[in-house]
């Protein structure tokens, strides 16, 4: 026997007609198994109605503004990341654009890379012929100075330094040590 | 929708933490209840509670003030109780397995043979849950708990009319079929003997 239609109108929430009614249940009268389902669903339909409603454990809006402040203070840090990528995006382009236009720059006066490259070794050995004087003075200097100067200059020199040196210690001192103003 | 708790909602959307608060605690117990209907633990249904709050406190601004604010949350509830059931399907342990069935404390309030039937509800009615997909299960929970329409659960689980007809017709059957198999596996464990020695006949 096809049990299908009844089992369809067993589970319809509209109301049937009269007719279909009446056969539906004639046929549950005598049909163990769909009138086993429709107790079933009787039974299922009893449960949900009476099964109590569950509280939240107490306290459940303190717990919300917890999760609200947690969430708060994890949005912020995660602006915070981006704005710190975008910082770093921003300066990385702003150097690569000053390397580049540099290049652009040295390239439009040299004319060619041999030349750029001879002109910058020009320049440090400049440099280092420069600096190679400045040793030469200074080495000169250190061995007539202590001929030249009387021993008491050099005492006097050595006092007024020390006590510059304390002086400035001592104020260092006291000024990390006053109380830092809030407003 | 009460006079105060309309001001309130005008005040939330205003950015007043406190009136937002006060909606919490009006609708705390129905969002709990549909997330634990729809999760099965009472762990589950808090965090999934606390987040359908936190997720419609971020979009206030996009209320539609002419529907319902509990249709709305409760909206927001439902369709994250579906994601995480389906984000649940691809973990390694299942929502089928018996270990698994959670059960409320007890009510101080209630004497220990109500409590222990209600917990028995509970657990039953979980059972039976938790053998629907989680679209049918959230259809299931809105007509059954909420009084939702057919046109309301089609609106919120973007369905048409007859495909909710038709899954909560489907979802009927294979609930009485569900229970039928709950009582005949509870006979056994309580009868074995006369289970085993009945005749199939009757």
């Amino acid at each position: 026997m096809n049990h299908q239609p009844f089992e369809n109108w067993l589970f319809s929430e509209e109301p049937l007609p009269e007719n279909d009614e009446r056969t539906l249940r004639n046929h549950l009268a005598d049909c163990e198994q769909c009138s086993s389902l429709e107790d079933a669903w009787l039974d299922v339909a009893n449960l949900f109605e009476t099964v109590p409603e569950v509280d939240p454990a107490p306290g459940f809006v303190n717990r919300w503004q917890i999760t609200l402040e947690a969430d708060r203070v994890a949005a912020k840090a995660a602006r915070q990341r981006w704005q710190s990528w975008i910082l770093l995006v921003l300066i990385a382009n702003g150097a690569a654009l000053a390397l580049v236009l540099t290049g652009v720059q040295l390239f439009r006066t040299y004319g060619s890379f041999s030349e750029f490259v001879l002109s910058w070794v020009y320049r440090a050995a400049t440099l280092v012929v420069i600096a190679s004087g400045i040793q030469n003075v200074f080495v000169t200097l250190a061995r007539t100075l202590p001929i030249l100067v009387p021993t008491s200059w050099w005492v006097g020199i050595v006092i007024t330094l020390s006590m510059s040196t304390l002086l400035w210690i001592v104020s260092m001192a006291k000024l990390t040590s006053l109380p830092r103003r809030t407003s | 929708m009460n006079e105060s708790e309309s001001e309130w909602l005008v005040r939330a959307q205003k950015g007043d933490d406190v009136a937002f608060a006060r909606l919490v605690e009006l609708y705390q117990k129905p969002v709990y209840n549909l997330c634990y209907r729809m999760l099965g633990n009472p762990g589950d249904a808090e965090d999934a509670a606390q987040e359908a709050f936190l997720r419609a406190y971020k979009n206030l601004r996009r209320y539609d003030s002419d529907r319902p604010f509990a249709t709305w949350l409760l909206s927001i509830a439902s369709h994250y109780c579906i994601d995480q059931l389906r984000k649940q399907r691809f973990n390694a342990f299942s929502l089928d397995d018996d270990e698994n069935t959670w059960l409320e404390p007890p009510d101080p309030g209630m004497g220990p043979e109500a409590s222990l039937s209600a917990q028995e509800k509970q657990a039953q009615v979980q059972t039976l849950l938790d053998q629907l997909s989680p679209k049918d299960r959230a259809a299931v929970v809105m007509h059954y708990w909420y009084d939702y329409s057919y046109e309301e659960i089609a609106q919120e689980l973007s369905l048409t009319v007859s495909a909710v007809k038709s899954r909560l017709h489907r979802c009927r059957r294979e609930l009485a079929g569900q229970w039928q198999a709950v009582q005949a596996k509870t006979a056994e464990r309580i009868n074995p003997e006369r289970m085993r020695n009945e005749s199939p006949a009757f």
